[in-house]
């Protein structure tokens, strides 16, 4: 297999992710393509301004030091980001399928996100995308293979990586810090609906992080939309 | 001391579309500096001087060489040559004589000399041979880097550890242009 040909790893509404040997080192490539409905000129600006938001919230989650991907080349004309790529990963997603509530790191997976989250929305980063597939667990150390191995976590040896921050944005509001929590809420209650507590401990974990507290009304913002649903009523 | 036939320079692969590659020598005790500063400020030879102080790892210099091959190829390029830019994108700002300032080389005794080979064009094998010094290997660079000093150059300093930092200055580097560092 010749390294340097881009090897398509994912395909979504708005971009396609390249795994792609570059400058030396395997890179993650994420493109967002053309849609085709949008006017050309309008197209490149709504592009710019994602390539942007995305790259910035990358960046700002490393001051809230939060892992994310090294960034290595921004290119508005390519419509690409490429990025670092950590071959040894399990996304939260496969770790809970994989592994299940009754493995005893479950706990410690879930105050890790919870605690993550918090540090983001402290740093008025919302993510607008926040799913179990958007975190991946790795080891601080990465190894050569691409395998995981649970016992790392019971040596403190993982860090969360957040990934994805197509949707992100920086916002002080506790309202959108609501609605991220709330969309957190629905992805997993749908893909690892067998473990309901697995939200609670991340809420949980999240209330906490922060012993300056300060998080009471994004907690009362996030149950008024879960109680009214994401969409904000326009009646009245 | 016998000599090694193993080559001490680094080469990295830039942007495919740019057929370019990136060549990185390591020398300490450079006597002729002077000269070497004038060739290059004068463009006379086709390389850059970078203070390998700044430098934690040759990948930094290759994000920076990388997106001035590709500026180079689009015409997108904020000074006047290849060499220049890839000494401003090193910094994290845009204030282009500060850049050039605080990685080009002046006084210094120990150089990480740069060249862009591509296919037809290597100027490093008239240029080396002139530089009166001692060429290192590039698994010694990390002997000349001043984590203080780079941390301090990059507004890294509340940063604990050195484990974060090349990821942190790439990310730096690569989103100057539109955000304020």
């Amino acid at each position: 297999m010749d390294e340097s040909e881009p090897q398509l790893l994912k395909q979504g509404a708005e971009a396609r992710v390249y795994i792609c040997k570059y400058l030396g080192k395997q890179t993650i490539i994420k493109e967002r393509f053309q849609k085709k409905y949008r006017h050309p000129d309008l197209d490149i600006e709504i592009v710019k301004e994602r390539i942007r938001n995305e790259a910035r919230s990358i960046l700002r989650c490393k001051y809230a030091n939060i892992r994310t991907p090294a960034l290595y080349l921004v290119d508005f004309e390519r419509r690409k980001i490429y990025m670092e790529y950590l071959a040894t990963n399990i996304t939260v997603k496969d770790f809970v399928i994989k592994h299940g509530s009754a493995n005893e790191h479950f706990d410690t997976i879930a105050k890790m996100i919870g605690q993550t989250l918090r540090k983001l929305h402290d740093y008025n980063i919302v993510h607008g995308d926040l799913t179990s597939s958007n975190m991946l667990i790795i080891p601080k150390v990465q190894n050569d293979g691409d395998w995981f191995d649970p016992a790392w976590l019971a040596k403190g040896q993982v860090e969360l990586v957040m990934i994805d921050f197509g949707l992100s944005y920086i916002d002080a509001s506790v309202e959108d810090k609501g609605v991220d929590l709330y969309v957190l809420e629905r992805a997993l209650l749908s893909t690892h609906s067998n473990y309901e507590n697995l939200f609670e401990t991340i809420l949980e974990a999240y209330k906490t992080a922060n012993p300056k507290g300060g998080v009471e009304e994004t907690i009362s913002k996030f149950e008024e939309v879960r109680a009214r649903g994401r969409k904000r009523t326009m009646i009245g | 001391m016998v000599s090694t036939t193993q080559p001490k320079y680094q080469i990295i692969e830039l942007d495919p579309d740019t057929n370019t590659k990136l060549k990185l020598y390591l020398f300490k005790n450079v006597q002729n500096v002077e000269m070497i500063r004038d060739n290059i400020i004068h463009g006379v030879w086709k390389c850059t001087g970078i203070k390998p102080g700044l430098i934690i790892d040759p990948f930094q210099v290759a994000v920076a060489a990388n997106k001035a091959v590709l500026d180079e190829k689009r015409d997108a390029m904020v000074t006047r040559s290849v060499y220049t830019e890839i000494l401003y994108n090193l910094s994290a700002t845009k204030n282009i004589s500060q850049s050039l300032l605080k990685f080009g080389i002046h006084k210094d005794m120990h150089i990480l000399f740069c060249f862009l080979v591509t296919e037809d064009q290597d100027t490093s094998s008239e240029i080396i041979p002139k530089i009166e010094g001692e060429m290192c290997s590039m698994k010694d660079l990390s002997k000349f880097t001043s984590f203080e000093e780079t941390k301090h150059v990059y507004k890294l300093n509340h940063l604990k550890g050195n484990e974060r930092l090349l990821d942190l200055i790439v990310s730096k580097m690569a989103t100057k242009a539109f955000v304020t560092h």
